[in-house]
């Protein structure tokens, strides 16, 4: 990359100034001393290749330059001057090698130089740059106008950024609405799996941070098809580009056991590839999995687990405040653009991670007779997961022609051991997924286009759940002994054809489309008990097949103007379903269903979006509530249903509005929808004691849910002060089923946020997050489960030492109104950091108070969940980062 | 454009009862009609300079316009920012620039614009791209809302002549070149430390970045005040262009600064001034004024 850049400077030098290629000055001279001609060549001292440089030759001393010359494609020059001193300073440099210099006698020679690359990078930034700016739908952060010391990866930036959200897991959203993508220089190197990236590069290589609004990544459908897809660019600084970076840490340390922390990533961002390498592994609290997630949905699972352990619920705190884990991650991505622009890409991922969890947890279910069926359990587990992905893919985005095919293989496998009070579960569970999808689209005209989109994917998941007794468990649990082995196996095919036509009369744009999706499940399943006549004859035994068949044209209509856009999308869908289950269930459902989805958008300004959605749809039940034959899902719960097709109808509604002003870096999100929908079928469960069966009722019962919510973001330049700030509402109003009953469920909820980040004085940062949550739950037959409210606050103050010195403490409070004990809950962090130029040491002690067990409650649909969840004790932490 | 239009003409009337006080006539309005903004290239480097340069002083007649002297308040100067691509380098005005997005942005709220411009308010008025291939394209704008004229050319050739002289600018030491470049002699101070051969406007070739050139008369000076790597978008805005040769291009200013009024109403612009007894008149050739032509490029 910097022998490129040497070149294009020097071959825009020779182009834009022609008569100057090897063309010098002369001091004017007032005699005429001999001509001298030096000449040679510049190679690079690690491959010998020619660098493209300049040549000064000056005089000793303070004297100035008398000649120069630039060197050819080669390396070679010839720099001629005419001077009369004894010797001559020859000085070679260029952009990305180390400048040297040498004396010469002034005699007319050849002289050979051989130059060590190094990156250039000027002394200082000498200007302030703009913070944000706004060019279209791109919107460009600049990145140190964010960034503060503390910041070791591109994600802790992302965070300060306004209008931009980075949601726990990592998941980024711009105006509340996931990002689509994240692209490096332009190119998608990690497809979803972006968390690689942000969690990776560190602040110090990117330039700026580019927000793509409405970005049609499909070039030959580009003024055509409008894209409501957003994209997140980071445009790497030129010192970064074309040059290998690394960044690394280790560290070790204590907390109730030895804790080590240890990952290193290797990156490389060129002009035709791009690559990065990671490996990762702790026991310290962070989740890898985070980084490794796909945010585009990967390959999806075909069908849910329909039975497992029970599992402790982990609290909504900071993962790493909860999480016993160990942790090993390595991934490697890698991105080849041929010469014509397409974009080979190949990304492997591993994760092997074993976590514990403990809690005492106490589940209330609010009966219709207004009484509560409680149910504690002290809850232990181990679990085990084993995943490898892997993706190869090809695109080729041009013009008039898109084709991309992408291939992925997926493997998981778990193991875990859950011990309720005396029962103990094992379970262990394999899944296999391959799936190729192909997308083509041909741009046919100015006004025409043609896609075609085709997926198959295929799912093999066995798993079994055995529940055994630790000690004398036949007699206290019903179904100690037993053995449920599930297989099962999914297939999917959908093929999407699409025709855009735009019509040059009305600016419309036509597109007919045919949309085929094929679903097959197969359901294998056998519960085992040691005394079967406990089940009463229920049926233990599945052997299902499920067809599915959509075939769905429709005609996509959507106009597009500065200020509008417009699209209505109308099929007109045809199912057929089957459903066999021997000795159970023969059924074959046809039905027709029309389901209209009409999207307005409406910019009465730049700065301003109106959006407006409505949608009907109907819901089909999948297989995961069809089956008749029992399934134990866990070791107090078996569920079996009918299997009853019939459909549920919801309609959608959504509006949102959105104002951002780039110069007062200022921007407002209003959005609310509802929801209207007719279940027609509910799936509650029937308690007795704690044991449950799992049921199905028709119900003519409607669900109303409505949330509205508002945020706000604003960046000062004073201090560097970023606020954001959110409010929220949700009403609910439900049909529920619960005993046998259906009754009415009404649940409300409001809460409000409040983030900022300033630096009060240039030693001192402040980060401060805040959340209060306040939400009822109410059931028809008069009975309230008491109101929860809670709040959490995390502050942070970063100080700023100097010698590269830095103090961080981090206190985090939390409040239940509905723990019995004490209701708030507070956890102190303090570090220290010693920063050496690449280098960052970082001394961290954690949960300094020694808090062991954080309660907290939370409301659902028909009850209450309350926990004592065992939390990672105090623990000290050394680590060391280096970034290059 | 009816709001540009009532601009001109609340322009022009102060415009006219200053012509002989000194203001600057040609003080240009910040535009939105632009279509789209095509980006060029990606910049690696961006440099600002302080380009210092005369004061277009009208006058009613040649001879009350040769009386007048360029002291130093007749001097203006305006941000030049230089964005350097691998492909593509851009020269503009800061202050222009800043103007005509906050208008576009104002424009599509709905919100009364502004004529000025952040700084002390004077812009010159033209934007330069040099292509690899050996290509320059200029925009240059015209009076008020007039057009936006826009040529081609070759790089010119740059035969720079060393000299021993040493300087210091914004903290690098600088090496001293000098050139004769259309009908002008410059002086240019060189960074070795900065080794990209660009500078502003066209100037360029010399072995490190140019971060301060002047004309031996003292007429047009750039000198650096800021310097920066990153990676920014190097963007042209796509305006109705009146596209016409360099020569061609270099007559219609020529005779713009010649006849300001009378180059406005030929190109549709129609607006009323104040005479210098109050009154008010219709612009027109006969009353039109004379302003200092004082181009970069003398020949």
């Amino acid at each position: 990359m910097k022998n490129i850049l040497i070149s294009v400077c020097l071959v825009s030098l020779c182009l834009a100034f022609p008569a100057k290629v090897e063309g010098q000055g002369n001091v004017s001279q007032p005699r005429h001393p001999p001509e001298t001609v030096i000449e040679g060549r510049v190679s690079f001292a690690s491959t010998g290749g020619g660098a493209v440089c300049f040549v000064i030759v000056g005089l000793q001393g303070d004297g100035g330059a008398i000649a120069y010359a630039s060197s050819d494609g080669d390396g070679n020059y010839a720099v001629r001057f005419r001077t009369d001193v004894d010797s001559v300073v020859v000085r070679i440099s260029g952009m990305g090698l180390k400048t040297l210099t040498r004396t010469l006698p002034n005699v007319s020679a050849r002289a050979d130089f051989s130059v060590e690359e190094e990156v250039f990078d000027l002394d200082e930034v000498t200007i302030r740059a703009e913070k944000i700016k706004m060019r279209g739908d791109i919107v460009s952060y600049n990145v140190e106008s964010f960034r503060s010391e503390e910041d070791l990866v591109i994600e802790d930036v992302l965070r300060k950024l306004p209008g931009v959200t980075v949601s726990s897991n990592g998941t980024i959203l711009y105006k509340q609405k996931p990002i689509k993508a994240v692209m490096i220089e332009g190119m998608d190197l990690l497809k979803g799996r972006y968390g690689i990236a942000t969690k990776n590069i560190s602040p110090d290589h990117i330039a700026t941070v580019e927000i793509l609004e409405n970005h049609q990544a499909v070039k030959a459908l580009r003024d055509l098809v409008p894209s409501d897809d957003t994209y997140l660019n980071l445009k790497l600084k030129t010192s970064s580009k074309g040059v290998f970076l690394f960044s690394g840490a280790a560290g070790g340390g204590y907390g109730g056991k030895g804790l080590w922390y240890a990952e290193a990533a290797g990156m490389y961002f060129g002009h035709s590839s791009q690559h990065i390498v990671t490996g990762k592994t702790n026991n310290t609290g962070e989740d890898l999995r985070y980084e490794l997630m796909d945010h585009d949905g990967g390959v999806y699972s075909l069908g849910k687990t329909l039975a497992s352990p029970t599992l402790a619920s982990p609290p909504a705190i900071s993962k790493e405040k909860y999480y016993f884990n160990t942790s090993y991650s390595a991934s490697l991505n890698e991105l080849f653009r041929t010469k014509k622009g397409d974009d080979i890409n190949v990304n492997i991922s591993y994760l092997n991670d074993l976590e514990t969890r403990s809690t005492l947890s106490e589940t209330s279910w609010m009966l219709p007779d207004s009484s509560l069926n409680v149910i504690t359990e002290d809850i232990r587990n181990r679990i085990g997961l084993q995943k490898v992905d892997a993706e190869f893919g090809y695109t080729s985005n041009r013009n008039n022609n898109y084709v991309q095919s992408r291939n992925f293989f997926s493997g998981e496998f778990d193991d875990a051991l859950s011990h309720v009070g005396g029962v103990r579960q094992d379970f262990d569970l394999s899944s296999i997924k391959a799936a190729t999808s192909l997308f083509l689209v041909n741009r046919s005209s100015e006004d025409n286009a043609y896609e075609l989109n085709a997926k198959v994917i295929y799912e093999h998941k066995p798993y079994r759940l055995r529940v055994g007794g630790d000690t004398g468990a036949a007699q206290v649990n019903r179904f100690a002994g037993a053995l449920q082995n599930v297989v099962s196996d999914g297939l999917s095919a959908s093929l999407f054809v699409n025709g855009v036509v735009k019509s040059r009369l009305w600016g419309i744009t036509f597109s007919p489309t045919l949309s085929v999706l094929y679903d097959m499940n197969l359901l294998g399943s056998e519960l085992e008990l040691p005394d079967m006549s406990a089940l009463q004859g229920v049926p233990v035994v599945n052997d299902m097949m499920m067809n599915r068949l959509r075939i769905a044209p429709a005609i996509d209509a959507s106009y597009s103007s500065m200020r509008f856009d417009v699209r209505l999308f109308l099929p007109v869908a045809y199912y057929f379903t089957s459903l066999r289950n021997p000795g159970m269930t023969s059924i074959d459902r046809h039905r027709v269903f029309i389901t209209p989805q009409l999207n307005v958008k409406y910019r009465p300004a730049a700065s301003v979006d109106m959006d407006f959605d409505y949608s009907l749809g109907y819901s089909m039940p999948d297989f995961s509530f069809l089956y008749e034959g029992a399934i134990l899902r866990d070791y107090r719960s078996l569920t079996r249903y009918e299997a009853d097709l019939t459909e549920g109808i919801t309609n959608r509604f959504s509006l949102s509005v959105g104002y951002k002003n780039i110069f007062d870096m200022f921007f407002v999100d209003f959005n609310a929808a509802y929801s209207l929908s007719s279940p027609r079928v509910l799936y509650g469960y029937d308690f007795d004691g704690i044991y449950s069966t799992a049921m199905t009722r028709r119900t003519s019962g409607l669900s109303h849910v409505f949330s509205a919510g508002a945020d706000f973001s604003k960046g000062f330049y004073w201090k560097n002060l970023n606020l954001k700030l959110g409010a929220g509402v949700s009403y609910g109003d439900m049909p529920y089923l619960v005993q046998e009953q259906v009754v009415g469920m009404k649940s409300q909820a409001y809460q409000a946020s409040l983030g900022f980040s300033f630096s009060p004085f240039s030693f001192l940062g402040v980060d401060y997050s805040g959340n209060v949550l306040y939400s009822a739950v109410s059931q028809g037959s008069g009975e309230d489960v008491a109101p929860l409210l809670t709040n959490s606050n995390l502050l942070k103050l970063s100080f700023r030492l100097p010698e590269g010195v830095g103090v961080e403490l981090v206190g985090d409070h939390y409040y239940n109104s509905a723990s019995s004990g004490k209701k708030s809950f507070v956890l102190f962090d303090a570090g220290v950091t010693y920063s050496y130029k690449k280098f960052r040491w970082v001394l961290s002690c954690s949960n300094l108070l020694d808090t062991r067990n954080y309660v907290y409650s939370v409301l659902s649909a028909g009850g209450s969940f309350r926990t004592d969840y065992a939390i990672r004790p105090r623990s000290f932490l050394l680590k060391m980062y280096m970034a290059f | 454009m009816k709001i540009a239009r009532c601009i001109v003409f609340l322009f022009f009337m102060t415009a006219g009862l200053s012509l002989l006080s000194a203001q600057n006539p040609y003080n240009v309005l910040p535009r939105t009609d632009w279509e789209n903004m095509t980006v060029l290239d990606s910049a690696y480097m961006r440099v600002q300079y302080e380009m210092s340069f005369r004061m277009a002083v009208a006058a009613y007649t040649q001879e009350e316009l040769d009386k007048i002297e360029f002291t130093e308040d007749k001097y203006l100067t305006d941000k030049r920012i230089i964005e350097i691509g691998d492909e593509v380098r851009k020269d503009y005005s800061g202050y222009l620039e800043a103007a005509d997005l906050r208008n576009r942005q104002w424009e599509e709220e709905g919100k009364p614009l502004y004529t000025s411009f952040e700084g002390n308010g004077n812009v010159y008025p033209f934007e330069v791209f040099m292509f690899n291939d050996g290509r320059i394209r200029t925009n240059s704008r015209t009076l008020a809302t007039g057009p936006i004229l826009q040529w081609e050319e070759e790089a010119p050739e740059m035969q720079w002549s060393l000299s021993d002289g040493r300087d210091t600018v914004l903290g690098y030491p600088c090496m001293e070149a000098s050139l004769e470049f259309a009908g002008r002699s410059y002086t240019a101070w060189f960074s070795p430390d900065i080794p990209v051969p660009y500078g502003p406007y066209k100037f360029g070739g010399l072995p490190g970045l140019i971060l301060k050139i002047g004309d031996d008369s003292g007429h047009y000076t750039w000198e650096a005040t800021g310097i920066e790597q990153g990676s920014w978008p190097i963007y042209e805005k796509e305006y109705m262009f009146q596209k016409a040769s360099r020569e061609k291009s270099r007559k219609v200013l020529e005779n713009m600064y010649k006849g300001p009024y009378a180059f406005l109403v030929s190109v549709g612009v129609n607006f009323m001034i104040r005479n210098k007894d109050g009154s008010f008149s219709k612009a027109t050739a006969e009353n039109d004024v004379i302003m200092y032509y004082d181009p970069i490029e003398l020949e």
